[in-house]
């Protein structure tokens, strides 16, 4: 064993605080005076450090210290005080803000949404067979009379659509579903737009497409 | 050890009252860890800032704070090691904050108003190995430092070291071993 290796196990074997030494090192020790010197000082600066250390951490603890903490015990409940009730009510609030506002949210676009618009007309369409025409502002008003006319009956969902229409409307009403074509050769439009404070019902009109003649272009013409 | 109430003939308990109950029981248990493991966190919080007023505030400030979770710890034998933790925490902070707070001032200090270095013979009269030791040891990572401080407290074997820090025995030796060597090099 030389020296390096010697002092090295010297210096393991004090930091894991080993009482005795490996024999080999004591072996080299006796031959070697610089590894028995070495060993001394490591022993000495080990000693130190422990000795250093313990000065260090066990001070006496100063007398005041446990009737300072058991005064400030009075004062703090161990329990979640007044600041856990506070965020409680906090947490409260925010959620029902939350909520209202979710809520609002959701029910503002539903409101003017155009298929609600819409309804009305697409109940008369099915039951008269004919394709649903383009969601109008003029039909607005003809849903609006309904509605009001049936106290809100109309917005029962049923699976068989009805077509609610006011009495003095009822003969020209068959007449018109009569009238209208069943394999859907013409649309319907509205003959007068309506104005959003007129409650008057909105005539309608069938409109008739009359067969286009379609030819293909001809390529001298474009020439 | 079972809990006795003395209640008012007719009274039933409604909830106020078990809390009330439960509160003094927590109080109970809290004084009884207190009288142990006050000086504990005190000596702890003395390893790290080395003052003994800045230690005593630690340990209180340290203590109150285990009191007010005191209702969350469920296992009763493990107050130590936690109670070691909060304390080693806060004692690292303000050592930190106070060194921080030095640097500051050393900068911006000006150097003829400083007080002039002690000479040799003073540094020879005060103790300038503890010094060298005590700066040392602010340079180990905080674990080792933590084993250091703990192993170095009067009436702790390595085991209860081990139980405080929730490591196994093997653990603590290896981080002692360390910290020791790490410790002569620096004094060397």
């Amino acid at each position: 064993m030389n020296c390096q290796k010697c002092q090295e196990k010297i210096v393991e074997a004090l930091a894991a605080g080993t009482p005795v030494l490996p024999p080999e090192v004591t072996t080299h020790q006796k031959a070697c005076s610089a590894c028995a010197q070495f060993y001394e000082a490591q022993q000495q600066l080990f000693g130190s450090i422990d000795a250093g250390l313990r000065s260090l951490v066990n001070q006496l603890v100063p007398p005041s210290l446990l009737p300072l903490v058991r005064s400030s015990l009075q004062a703090k409940p161990a329990t979640p005080g007044a600041w856990a009730s506070g965020f409680r009510l906090a947490a409260i609030a925010a959620i029902a803000i939350l909520a209202v506002t979710v809520a609002f949210v959701l029910r503002v676009p539903h409101a003017n949404s155009p298929s609600r618009q819409e309804s009305s007309v697409a109940t008369r369409q099915i039951s008269a067979g004919l394709p649903a025409p383009q969601p109008a502002r003029q039909s607005a008003n003809v849903s609006r009379v309904d509605r009001t006319k049936q106290h809100g009956t109309s917005r029962a969902s049923s699976s068989t659509p009805k077509v609610i229409v006011l009495a003095e409307e009822r003969d020209a009403f068959t007449r018109f579903v009569s009238e209208v074509p069943e394999a859907g050769a013409g649309t319907l439009a509205l003959a007068q737009p309506a104005q959003p404070e007129n409650d008057a019902p909105t005539e309608i009109a069938l409109l008739r497409i009359e067969p286009l003649d379609v030819k293909p272009i001809d390529s001298s013409s474009r020439k | 050890m079972q809990e006795l109430a003395l209640i008012q003939p007719g009274r039933t308990f409604d909830g106020e009252s078990l809390r009330e109950i439960e509160r003094a029981r927590q109080r109970r248990e809290f004084e009884s860890c207190l009288a142990e493991c006050g000086p504990l966190a005190y000596r702890v919080a003395h390893g790290v800032l080395r003052n003994s007023a800045d230690a005593e505030d630690t340990a209180q400030e340290a203590l109150l704070r285990a009191y007010q979770k005191f209702h969350r710890l469920q296992d009763l034998t493990r107050f130590r090691a936690w109670l070691v933790r909060i304390t080693f925490r806060l004692a690292l902070d303000r050592w930190r904050s106070a060194r921080r707070r030095q640097r500051r001032e050393t900068e911006w200090a000006r150097p003829e108003l400083q007080p002039p270095l002690p000479t040799a013979e003073e540094v020879a009269v005060s103790n300038a190995f503890q010094a060298r030791l005590e700066q040392a040891l602010d340079e180990l990572p905080e674990r080792l430092r933590l084993v250091l401080v703990l192993a170095a407290i009067d009436g702790y074997t390595l085991e209860e070291v081990a139980g405080m820090l929730g490591v196994p025995v093997g653990t603590v030796k290896s981080r002692l071993f360390f910290a020791r060597k790490a410790l002569a090099e620096k004094l060397r």
